[in-house]
């Protein structure tokens, strides 16, 4: 009898112990950066978890984008890693090696791939064929138009597939808006090699051979990257655009919210902040051909760390982020497009025609922009040392020609430093 | 048992000043010392800043040779010494010339409050105000120009431009420190000179020249070190006010460090170059107060 009562007390203290174990109060960092839409999006994201798993909550240190990758190599550094963080497409290949492994958590690499869009490369989510990063939200480099100038001039920008402009054509509409409403500029463009990449790829440039392993831009591909850098530095030269963004560092988006553009070439990502801001209508046109369509795509990813405090429970909440509950919850309360190929309309009331304006020039961005910029490990020193590089032919302290070169020469080096590493 | 006293205290005395000295050593070693150490150490190494101590490995002199051969680096070497160049005497004969002024205006006290108050703000917020002054777009400058119908300077977009814009920011937001530490020279000087060389018929300006400025020289010596230390380590202020720009005519060392050690994640080639900073620094100082005599009067 003695026994059975031993037993039983033993068995209802395990219980009690898995119990507790089970329910153990956990609460995982999670490094973000983001505004005010971002940050109570990913709340809500994490707060749908938490609904899932009580015991499980969140401790969201807020950063500035800025200042995300010095964060994160700190606290990396120390040892003491976030569970949880937001990184840029241009940050992902850097913490390649530090990563959570979720391939087990969102059923295998291939299964992961085959639930997103297809234009994506899936290596920069993965490393060794490992899942190692979960798509947040694209973006593209649109063309967001001042609505309220354009209807003023009388001049019609395109919403329609059919009725996509030119380059020559393009150029003319922002000319006329500019005379006929004496705004201050035609054109703003975000300062950002890859922003400016957008038109050559339209002029059907590109940077890099199919395989990675040269550069072709000024070589097979040097007629076209001189045409679309001329046509840039002309923008400036006449006028369209301020040299004050581009040279002399000032701020496209002061311009963009003060109503003196008549259009804004920028990441689509945060346009919905802009309603917040600015007195006018605006609105996504579609941007202009040369010899083909293009887009860049940019996006941001979650990833988790391997030495963070809960790496079982951090790989689980990046499984939900990854399912179509935690990704819709985020892109939707953020007016963001879906890596997720099920997922390309979420309603997002009047945002929902230009989402899916930007949803298309995604789908129409050739393999060559893709191929170039889905690089993660070669872009951070693309981004950093061409940009002087553009700045400089603007500003006339180099030809076309010569800043072509230049580029060509940067952008080998860098290659040379990714491939000696492997 | 007094011999055994005098041991005693002898001993505590002897501890005292180490005692003293602990704390400061301690801090100094904690947050100087070790960093600057494990600086040196990853600049020879292949360090990326994420690295666990056994994937590093030693690469010699490797990323002093990649630095020196970089046009970046070189470029804003030339820029950090060019603006160290400038601002360093006009830096130290301004803040002379105020510290002089004040101490002969009577009632000058609101003068040197007016001159100090730039030093209480961030070096951030003085960069951002001074672009609202010079902006091509929205400067209130500018703005006076285009009302009165003017061609106005593209400030910011003009390398030879923003450099002076740059020196105009530095200048007003610095020169009141470097002022009161003058001010607290020229009081500590004796008025009986001062009485004497007006008996002898001396000007208010051979005064100036003949007594302050000479006896002046342990503040000189001072105001010229600090003033160094701070042209080779400027970075806030001009990133604010120019963003390095135009076409990185005004890209300083430290940004350029900055920049190559968190964006390019080149830690260790970043850590090469704050060495190749720190040494120059070094070397400068030593020099200064060499020439100097460490501030000695003759």
């Amino acid at each position: 009898m003695k026994r059975i009562i031993a037993l039983i007390i033993c068995l209802v203290l395990m219980l009690c112990a898995v119990i507790g174990l089970a329910e153990e109060a956990v609460v995982l960092d999670v490094l973000w950066s983001g505004d005010a839409i971002q940050m109570a999006a990913i709340e809500s994201v994490l707060d749908a978890y938490t609904a899932k798993h009580p015991n499980v909550t969140f401790n969201i240190i807020e950063t500035v984008y800025e200042d995300s990758n010095a964060k994160i190599q700190t606290m990396l550094a120390g040892g003491e890693p976030p569970a949880i963080a937001r990184v840029s497409d241009t940050q992902v290949g850097l913490y390649k090696p530090y990563a959570l492994d979720l391939t087990d958590y969102v059923g295998g690499t291939e299964k992961f791939t085959s639930e997103y869009m297809s234009n994506l490369d899936s290596s920069l989510f993965t490393y060794n064929d490992r899942v190692v990063a979960v798509p947040l939200y694209v973006t593209h480099n649109g063309l967001v138009v001042n609505k309220d100038l354009f209807e003023q001039a009388g001049v019609a920008y395109p919403t329609a597939e059919e009725d996509i402009w030119t380059w020559d054509e393009f150029l003319a509409a922002l000319n006329t808006v500019k005379e006929k409403t004496g705004c201050e500029y035609g054109l703003l463009w975000d300062v950002s090699v890859h922003r400016w990449a957008t038109m050559l790829y339209q002029y059907g440039g590109r940077i890099f051979s199919d395989d990675r392993t040269s550069v072709v831009m000024n070589t097979e591909y040097r007629e076209q990257s001189i045409e679309a850098l001329q046509c840039f530095v002309d923008m400036h030269q006449s006028g369209l655009m301020p040299t004050s963004v581009w040279v002399g560092g000032g701020s496209a988006n002061d311009i963009w919210y003060a109503g003196e553009a008549a259009a804004f070439w920028c990441g689509t990502w945060g346009i919905m902040n802009f309603m917040n801001v600015v007195d006018f209508e605006y609105d996504i046109a579609y941007t202009p051909v040369k010899v083909q369509r293009s887009s860049v795509i940019g996006g941001h990813y979650t990833m988790g760390f391997k030495d963070c405090k809960y790496p079982e429970i951090a790989a689980d909440v990046l499984a939900f982020m990854h399912s179509k509950e935690g990704d819709n919850i985020y892109c939707h309360d953020t007016y963001s497009l879906s890596y997720r190929a099920d997922s390309a309309d979420l309603g997002w009331d009047k945002a929902t025609d230009m989402l899916l304006r930007s949803r298309n020039e995604l789908d129409n961005t050739p393999f060559e922009s893709v191929n170039d910029w889905m690089f993660a490990d070669v872009t951070p020193t693309l981004m950093a040392d061409c940009k002087p590089i553009i700045q400089a032919a603007i500003a006339g302290e180099m030809t076309v020609e010569e800043a072509i070169d230049e580029f060509a020469v940067v952008a080998q080096d860098a290659l040379d430093v990714y491939w000696s590493s492997k | 048992m007094k011999r055994k006293n005098r041991i005693a205290v002898s001993a505590g005395d002897k501890a005292a000043p180490y005692l003293f000295v602990a704390p400061n050593f301690v801090i100094l070693t904690i947050f100087y010392g070790i960093p600057l150490a494990m600086g040196l150490i990853y600049s020879f190494t292949n360090y990326d800043g994420l690295m666990s101590f056994s994937q590093i490995s030693f690469v010699g002199l490797k990323n002093y040779q990649t630095v020196l051969n970089q046009s970046a680096f070189i470029r804003a070497a030339t820029n950090t010494l060019k603006y160290a160049v400038s601002i360093v005497p006009l830096m130290t004969v301004g803040a002379l010339l105020l510290a002089w002024l004040t101490t002969l205006i009577k009632r000058a006290y609101w003068l040197r409050v007016l001159a100090y108050v730039p030093v209480t703000i961030s070096a951030i917020a003085v960069g951002l105000i001074w672009r609202w002054v010079f902006d091509t777009d929205f400067g209130i400058l500018n703005s006076m120009f285009y009302s009165l119908g003017l061609e106005a300077p593209r400030w910011l977009e003009t390398k030879s431009l923003a450099f002076v814009v740059v020196l105009i920011a530095t200048l007003w937001s610095r020169v009141g420190y470097f002022m009161v530490l003058y001010v607290s020279g020229i009081e500590n000087i004796s008025q009986q000179y001062y009485e004497a060389a007006t008996i002898d018929g001396a000007s208010l300006w051979q005064s100036f020249t003949r007594i302050t400025i000479p006896l002046l020289k342990p503040t000189h010596v001072m105001v010229l070190i600090l003033n160094v230390i701070e042209a080779f380590k400027a970075y806030a202020l001009v990133y604010a006010l120019t963003r390095g720009g135009p076409v990185n005519g005004t890209t300083m060392m430290i940004q350029h460090i900055y920049e190559t050690s968190f964006a390019k994640m080149r830690m260790a080639q970043g850590n090469a170059m704050a060495m190749l900073l720190f040494f120059a620094i070094l070397l400068l100082t030593i020099i200064q107060y060499a020439l100097g005599k460490g501030g000695e009067l003759e």
